[in-house]
């Protein structure tokens, strides 16, 4: 495994005449990359998963792999044995740009550039088969078990150009009036243009030459997929007004045009304004108090558009090739039927509303900033539910129909100070955000418990539902008193297993008696934590971060051992079991976990799958020494740093084996490294 | 001196007034419209696989979804699973297919303006109209008495605005297509 990049960059300004000034910028990257034919997190989790039982090589002879279910790890690892992916990527991005400052206008300037970005990537992977192996003791034989994850041997490669072009007109006035009026005034187009194109092709190989022309003609496949055409204009105008610094006002357009619609749908017009009030600037601030350096009072409403609809859905049309069909002796590939079109798709709106208050005293020595922020959707994309039956014949088309609703504040507070040597800079920051759908386009439902259980209108979206846990069952006894939960008389529970509280007194544990349990994995909270410091030559820096107001639900490995005959994590040790593990007459020795054996029940998610997922994390810790220019000079080395840093490197969370950051479901993620790195800056 | 600034001038015009709505005229790449499919005779073949491939299968011999007919009734099923187990509801061999019976009849009124022979269109047509016949025999079989949709609904805004009515939508939303 490896990666090369190169990279080439050239930048040349011209200056036509005293006020046009020409510049052209060509960047060209060149990128190769080359990974085995399984991802890492996948070796990651094949080797979590492996057997401990079996070894590696059957009979411990490393000319045969052993057969270890899901597949043999060192087979993943080898791309002599199972293959690889490597991928090429080129790109080139040309910019030429023309500024212009018009002498007979003051504060008049225009700008033109012209973008041009082409991205190829090749990729090529090879797939190959691998024997692996059972030991036959008796007849001293390795006979062969399996052909791995790749049979046959395949190779795929897929070449994908993509290109894109902008193109930016801009007219600005920038001047200000009679020492206290100024105003900027803006005017922009802009049009930008996408096109992709691909090609894939995979065959199969009888013998192992990993090239496209040693194929098998049986089951080679040419294709393209995911080639796209768009494009977006825009025109978009700004006025900026302020008297002496102290009332500030902002108000503009943007009229945003995209190609993914019919016209007469296609340009949206989004509007956006915002107030300021620097009350610091004031004269009665500067008497009464003097230490405040800078309070800002500021609000904002703007919209903003968004056109990521499926492309060209107001158009029928057929799909093609489709399932194949056989007339004679042919093979025909059928068309594919598109639904209703919706001619009258277009762009959803956000509209969003912000309140703030800058506030800072005696330059950092404390310093606030909070904003208080609403944003609502409006027009989102959903089909239509059950409001047309069956018997028009066609699926209904996407329509802009759904509404939501995102809401939470944001505060930053600083603190800066220096005392003798040692001068210290604070700052924690924290945002809070939850969000409801307002809006759903949903068939009414049967009753009021359904209403409840699945309309999710004007609820907050955070939610998990769950059973309610309330311990595990201590005996057969309580099983059998217990409210059913398995659908078969409790027969198969026993005791270590989940019990759940009957919420709706019925006599069975059923999705009915669910209810909202925790908060949902996303987090509503997030905080982090910058701290620099310094003291003589010597500083420090501290970036820490972390989220509250989530829950986890354990999954995979984590609630389910020896799934599908795997390995399993050391925590099931401590479960419910038989005192001998060989005699199933022998007493139940009780335990955190429910005993092995797959009850359906004991994997729902209730309170015993569920943990909060409250974490801190010191992201980054770096020491630094910069040292004195004195000697460096004789040199001339006109400074030099040198740092220690450290990255994840604490973390504090009630999570086990699941980090907080990622959230991986079902199996393990590639953990997050811990990286340590020291360097040297030094500048001549 | 004079000459850049008319060059420039010219330059900013130019981009403000080429944004016209052809730069948003794409037509799509991925989609084959009609005239792609009845330009000629493979094109309505292609059309008339779809229609073959979803006739309903009314040969009890032939298993869908893994399972014979038979399996849909208790006679054959075994109870292996605790000795509980769930006899299916015969979905499996619901046709319910509108949209099929929608194909076909778009299909019959596209098919005049095909690029093809007379012989050839007539030859099409006469299966298009076996096959519609075989769905709705395929539905009366399942159903008793079925809804016919009729050839009008092909206008598909038609179809639209009379059910969004009924529902109470406004009409002007859906416009002209």
């Amino acid at each position: 495994m490896n990666y090369k990049r190169y990279n080439l960059q050239s930048s040349v300004t011209v200056d036509v005449t005293s006020n046009l000034k020409a510049q052209l910028n060509i960047d060209g990257m060149l990128e190769d990359r080359n990974n085995t034919s399984l991802s890492a997190s996948n070796i990651f989790f094949t080797a979590m998963l492996a057997q401990p039982t079996l070894p590696l090589y059957a009979n411990d002879n490393p000319e045969y792999l052993q057969l270890v279910n899901p597949e043999n790890v060192l087979a993943d690892i080898d791309p002599n044995r199972s293959g690889y992916s490597k991928t090429k990527n080129k790109t080139f991005q040309g910019n030429f740009s023309l500024d212009y400052e018009f002498k007979h206008i003051e504060g008049l300037n225009a700008r033109f550039m012209y973008g041009f970005n082409s991205q190829d990537t090749f990729q090529k992977d090879w797939r190959k088969q691998y024997n692996v192996y059972t030991y036959d003791k008796v007849s001293d034989t390795y006979d062969v078990a399996g052909s791995g994850k790749w049979t046959p041997t395949s190779l795929y490669e897929n070449y994908s150009p993509l290109q894109k072009t902008t193109i930016l007109g801009q007219l600005t006035f920038d001047r200000l009036f009679l020492e206290k009026h100024h105003v900027k005034a803006t005017a922009i187009y802009e049009g930008r243009h996408a096109k992709s194109d691909n090609l894939n092709a995979n065959k199969q190989f009888a013998i192992d030459v990993d090239q496209l022309y040693a194929g098998l003609a049986q089951n080679a496949t040419v294709s393209s997929s995911n080639i796209y055409e768009d494009a977006n204009e825009s025109i978009i105008g700004r006025v900026n007004y302020d008297f002496l610094s102290k009332y500030i006002f902002e108000a503009g357009f943007n009229y945003g045009g995209s190609s993914k619609f019919l016209e007469g749908k296609r340009w949206g017009l989004f509007p956006f304004a915002s107030v300021g009030w620097r009350i610091s600037e004031e004269d009665f601030m500067e008497e009464s108090l003097p230490y405040v350096t800078n309070l800002k009072l500021r609000g904002s409403w703007g919209q903003m558009g968004d056109d990521s609809a499926a492309n060209h859905q107001y158009l029928t049309g057929y799909n093609y090739p489709n399932a194949n069909y056989i007339f004679g002796g042919d093979v025909i590939p059928s068309l594919g039927f598109r639904g209703f079109p919706n001619p009258n798709i277009t762009w959803f709106t956000a509209t969003t509303k912000n309140v703030g208050v800058d506030l800072d005293i005696s330059n950092g020595l404390l310093s606030m900033q909070f904003d208080l922020f609403q944003r609502n959707r409006s027009g989102l994309l959903a089909t239509r539910a059950l409001s047309v039956p069956a018997t028009i014949g066609a699926n209904l088309p996407q329509e802009n129909l759904n509404k939501d609703e995102q809401k939470g504040f944001e505060i930053v507070l600083g603190h800066r100070k220096t005392i003798g040597e040692v001068s210290y800079n604070i700052s924690a920051n924290l945002t809070y955000t939850r969000g409801k759908n307002t809006y759903i386009d949903r068939a009414p439902d049967g009753n009021s418990y359904l209403d409840w259980r699945n309309n999710s209108t004007d609820r907050w979206k955070n939610i998990q539902w769950g059973y309610e846990y309330i311990g595990q069952f201590q005996n057969y006894e309580e099983i059998l008193a217990s409210p059913l939960q398995d659908d078969k008389g409790n027969r198969t529970l026993r005791p270590g297993d989940l019990k759940y509280e009957d919420i709706n007194r019925d006599g069975m544990i059923t999705s009915m008696d669910q209810k909202p349990i925790a908060k949902s994995n996303i987090p509503s909270t997030y905080f982090g934590l910058n701290i620099t410091l310094s003291w003589k030559n010597f500083d420090l820096g501290i970036f820490g971060q972390g989220a509250a107001g989530y829950s986890y639900r354990y999954n995979g490995m984590n609630s389910l051992p020896l799934r599908w005959s795997r390995n399993s994590l050391s925590q099931f040790m401590d479960r419910w079991h038989h005192e001998d593990i060989f005699d199933t007459s022998s007493p139940l020795v009780p335990g955190f976990y429910p005993q092995t054996g797959y009850v359906d029940s004991d994997n729902w998610t209730s309170s015993f799958w569920l943990s909060n997922g409250f974490y801190v994390r010191i992201k980054k810790i770096e020491i630094g020494y910069t040292f004195k220019q004195l000697f460096l000079q004789n040199f001339g080395i006109k400074s030099m740093r040198a740092n220690f840093n450290g990255s994840n490197l604490f973390t504090w969370t009630n999570l086990r084996n699941i980090d907080p950051e990622q959230q991986q479901d079902f199996f393990y993620s590639y953990p997050l490294n811990m990286t340590l790195g020291m360097g040297i800056s030094v500048t001549f | 001196m004079k000459k850049s600034i008319n060059f420039f001038i010219g330059l900013i015009f130019l981009v403000f007034f080429s944004s016209c709505e052809k730069n948003l005229d794409i037509s799509p790449l991925g989609i084959l419209t009609s005239d792609d499919v009845f330009e000629n005779e493979s094109g309505v073949k292609a059309y008339m696989a779809a229609l073959y491939s979803q006739l309903p299968v009314e040969d009890f011999n032939y298993a869908t979804g893994g399972q014979h007919l038979a399996n849909q009734t208790d006679e054959s099923i075994s109870s292996y699973n605790n000795e509980s187990t769930t006899i299916p509801d015969g979905t499996w061999y619901q046709w319910w297919k509108y949209d099929a019976i929608r194909n076909v009849n778009d299909l019959i009124v596209k098919l005049p303006t095909a690029g093809l022979s007379e012989a050839e269109k007539k030859s099409f047509s006469g299966e298009a109209y076996f096959i519609r016949a075989f769905y709705y025999f395929g539905l009366v079989k399942r159903y008793g008495v079925v809804y016919r949709l009729l050839m009008k609904y092909n206008n598909i805004v038609g179809v639209m605005v009379r059910n969004f009515r009924f529902l109470g939508i406004r009409k002007r939303r859906f416009g002209i297509l």
